[in-house]
């Protein structure tokens, strides 16, 4: 730990361990007081791009978490190659013991977090799962559980991921019904744009859509395509659609972006979303906020992108010695919400420019709030603990 | 000898079979290659029907699904298939997909599959058209037909190669060793054995024929030869008996064994002319049988033949040396010419003669009577005058005094009565 600041600050030549001790203690009294006690150090292996929106957003929450707990952040950005995932942990793993941090943050997209986490323990990097965890039979042979094969795996958060597409769906659908959109059969046409065939996220997004489609009773999902999370193939791919099946007038779509290229194809048809079709997105991004307070999109799901910041609450709180595995080592909770327009003009007001400076993180924290007896991570909690800052 | 262009057996004998190995060579290349080219086209048609077969529940589950990424990778998986030159997919909603060359479509053949829907009984997703091209095939089959010609060629010049090793080693080298030995052959050593330089481990064939029959014939010759030269000796000495008996035959009489009036005719000339040219004497007695006539008459030719003989024997008895020599010259009359003789030498020697007729010459009869044969003698010493005919004459005519005078007596030419005479004269 000392040696780590000599190291960072770069000051001191060390000639002898004494006089390191007597420079450390210099520079404590010099140096603000929590940059001293413990300044964690993490990366956080982000496995999307740098430009994306989603990533970006979970990048900037982690940031303003990092820092209102006093931890040294740095994200690496995988842009959307699993193969990165790997490489860039192998790059943490190479690096010289001070430069290396503490604990890493990974995501299982792709499932190669085992691989990731088989590297990082090798050198003694303590890690932990945000977003998407562990789900395959097959991972969990290889890395069983946390603390067990790797003992450096310390655990994982996942959000509620089904619960977004779930919300949606739902939502989607009482539009439907709302507008009698039915056909002579009584039954609602859904078109679902999912975004991929492997990813967690994606197949959990799709079970709760499902859930909502069996509840409702009266829907069939005419067909369900993969976009790829991408805009531009869900635009080229909802043109088919509206091919095969004119009388579909329900999108639901597994993020953002696949749901403006689908509105997209719809307008360039002449149609009018919102109006003669209705379209459901998932997350946060302004623009779907914008949508969601214009009409235009019916239904809008997200928040989740927090589950990195509460990652690095969970962290900090094992470090300064509040072990969360009495909560669970893998926690699976609830983030997301169902937008309102209100919900969607606050959020824009508070964290509008991505800035979420506003929120203070240290209130999640059990460390620092020793009477709190579990975390509240969901992301209501977070646009009112915004609000109070206001 | 004409000289006639040597043309090896071996060389024809390659350029005909190097012909008709070409032949066979182009027959069997086109034969396999039409069977290939029948085969490559049945196999070509089932090579794209199982690229087509392959793709299309591939392609429908990509148009299905919307990958339109998918189907563009289906496309260009589809036209890597070195056949397929242009692949173009219209899906039912409309949209259109192509790849490989666009400018290709003309010269090629369009194969169109519908591609299947994902359920059973609904209408197809879309139409893929295939432009093949059949240059390929062509291509296909001429690049078989060249492996098959080459293959056929390879084979066919180890076999030339092995030809023209065997006709070398096994026919064309021993003939000639065996036409220069026999060109080389002299007739005085025809019994050279014939041995050829032939490669080891050889085996007994036509060529050893050949030798084998040669050594025969050249013994047979050789036996032939010897016999011949024995023959020949054998004939050349009867017929050099044969000729000096005829020799003798042409120059001596058959009865007295004298020589006959032939050989003297051939002869006394060439004594003459030596005579004159080294002016050496030379003499001739004529002699003449005393009443040879009567002795004919009274008592028959086989007596008359008798006397003949006796007479001719005592005068030969009676010669001095070789270069003597004696000729019945006529019936009853011979001649004896002696050379390097005088006149005087030569009256003493048919004195001698004279008394030795008259002593020994004596004919026993029938009736038992004995009957005393005496003889006359006419001498003549060459003069270098002298012709042939009147040297001879004056033997004659001293003979006919000889005869005028008594008879069994010697008379000298040129009136020399007796010997007794010529040898007054000559002291």
């Amino acid at each position: 730990m000392l040696s780590r600041n000599v190291a960072r600050t770069g000051v001191v030549e060390v000639v002898m361990g004494g006089y390191r001790l007597l420079h450390q203690l210099v520079l404590c009294l010099l140096l603000a007081m929590p940059a001293c006690v413990s300044a964690m150090t993490v990366a956080f292996i982000n496995p999307g791009k740098s430009d994306e929106i989603f990533w970006l957003t979970a990048s900037h929450s982690m940031s303003a978490a990092a820092h209102s707990l006093g931890i040294r952040l740095e994200v690496l950005y995988a842009q959307r190659d699993h193969l990165q995932v790997v490489q860039l942990a192998r790059q943490l793993a190479a690096r010289t013991p001070l430069q290396r941090p503490e604990y890493v943050i990974l995501s299982n997209d792709y499932g190669v977090a085992a691989e990731a986490i088989r590297i990082l323990d090798g050198a003694g990097i303590k890690t932990f799962l945000a977003f998407s965890g562990i789900r395959d039979p097959q991972e969990r042979q290889r890395i069983g559980l946390p603390r067990t094969k790797y003992p450096g795996w310390l655990g994982s958060l996942e959000p509620l991921t089904a619960e977004s597409g779930y919300l949606t769906a739902r939502a989607l659908i009482a539009r439907g019904n709302a507008e009698h959109w039915q056909d002579p059969e009584g039954r609602l046409h859904l078109l679902v744009i999912a975004g991929d065939r492997s990813t967690t996220t994606s197949l959990k997004r799709n079970e709760g859509m499902r859930r909502a489609v069996v509840e409702a009773g009266n829907v069939v999902i005419d067909q369900e395509i993969y976009g790829e999370w991408a805009r531009a193939k869900a635009e080229e791919q909802s043109q088919w659609l509206y091919q095969r099946y004119p009388q579909a007038r329900l999108i639901w779509s597994g993020n953002d972006l696949m749901a403006f290229g689908a509105m997209n194809s719809w307008r360039l048809r002449g149609g009018k979303p919102g109006v003669d079709a209705h379209f459901s997105a998932i997350n946060t991004s302004d623009e779907a906020l914008t949508a969601l307070q214009s009409g235009s999109i019916s239904a809008l799901a997200g928040g989740h992108f927090i589950a990195g910041a509460f990652a690095l609450v969970m962290l900090y709180d094992y470090h300064n010695g509040k072990d969360f595995s009495q909560e669970g080592l893998e926690q699976e909770r609830s983030m997301s919400i169902l937008f309102s327009r209100d919900d969607a003009r606050r959020f824009k007001q508070l964290f509008g420019d991505l800035d979420f400076d506003r929120v203070d993180f240290r209130k999640f924290s059990r460390v620092l709030h020793p009477a709190s007896t579990d975390y509240t991570f969901n992301f209501r909690a977070l646009l009112s603990a915004g609000k109070e800052r206001k | 000898m004409s000289i006639t262009p040597l043309q090896p057996i071996a060389g024809l004998l390659i350029r005909r079979v190097f012909k008709w190995v070409m032949l066979a060579i182009i027959a069997f290349s086109s034969l396999q290659a039409w069977l290939n080219y029948r085969a490559i086209e049945k196999n070509f048609d089932m090579t794209i029907n199982d690229v087509v077969q392959t793709h299309l529940p591939l392609l429908s589950l990509a148009i299905w699904d919307i990958e339109p990424q998918a189907i563009q990778k289906q496309i260009g998986l589809l036209v890597k298939n070195s056949p397929i030159i242009y692949a173009h997919i219209r899906a039912s909603t409309g949209q259109q997909f192509e790849g490989g060359r666009r400018e290709l479509r003309s010269n090629g053949q369009i194969l169109q599959f519908d591609i299947p829907a994902q359920t059973e009984g609904t209408a197809a997703l879309g139409v893929l058209e295939l432009v093949i091209d059949r240059s390929r095939l062509r291509e296909e089959l001429l690049r078989n037909f060249i492996v098959v010609f080459i293959e056929v060629l390879v084979l066919a010049i180890f076999i030339l190669i092995a030809l023209v090793a065997v006709l070398r080693q096994d026919l064309q080298r021993p003939m000639r060793q065996l036409a220069d030995f026999v060109k080389n052959l002299q007739a005085n050593q025809i019994s050279t054995p014939l041995a050829l330089d032939l490669p080891p481990g050889h085996a007994y064939n036509e060529i050893d024929l050949v030798i084998d029959g040669f050594r025969t014939m050249q013994e047979s010759i050789q036996k032939h030869i010897s016999q011949q030269d024995q023959l020949v000796l054998q004939r050349t000495e009867q017929l050099e008996n044969a000729m000096s008996t005829l020799e003798k035959l042409s120059i001596t009489d058959g009865l007295t064994a004298c020589y006959n009036r032939l050989l003297f005719n051939q002869r006394m000339p060439t004594e003459m002319q030596r005579a004159t040219r080294y002016v050496r004497e030379l003499s001739v007695l004529f002699c003449d049988i005393d009443f040879f006539k009567r002795v004919n008459d009274s008592y028959g030719h086989a007596v008359g033949d008798k006397v003949l003989v006796s007479f001719a024997n005592c005068i030969k008895d009676n010669l001095r040396s070789d270069s003597d020599w004696v000729v019945r010259y006529g019936g009853e009359e011979f001649v004896v010419v002696l050379p390097e003789t005088s006149l005087i030498a030569a009256v003493e020697v048919a004195e001698r003669m004279r008394a030795a007729v008259e002593q020994a010459l004596v004919v026993p009869l029938a009736d038992g009577t004995m009957l005393q044969i005496t003889a006359s003698f006419g001498v003549a010493q060459k003069k270098p005058i002298d012709t042939l005919e009147n040297f001879m004459q004056r033997a004659d005519q001293a003979l006919y005094v000889a005869k005028n005078h008594g008879r069994n007596r010697v008379q000298a030419a040129d009136g020399r009565v007796t010997l007794r005479e010529i040898r007054d004269r000559a002291s």
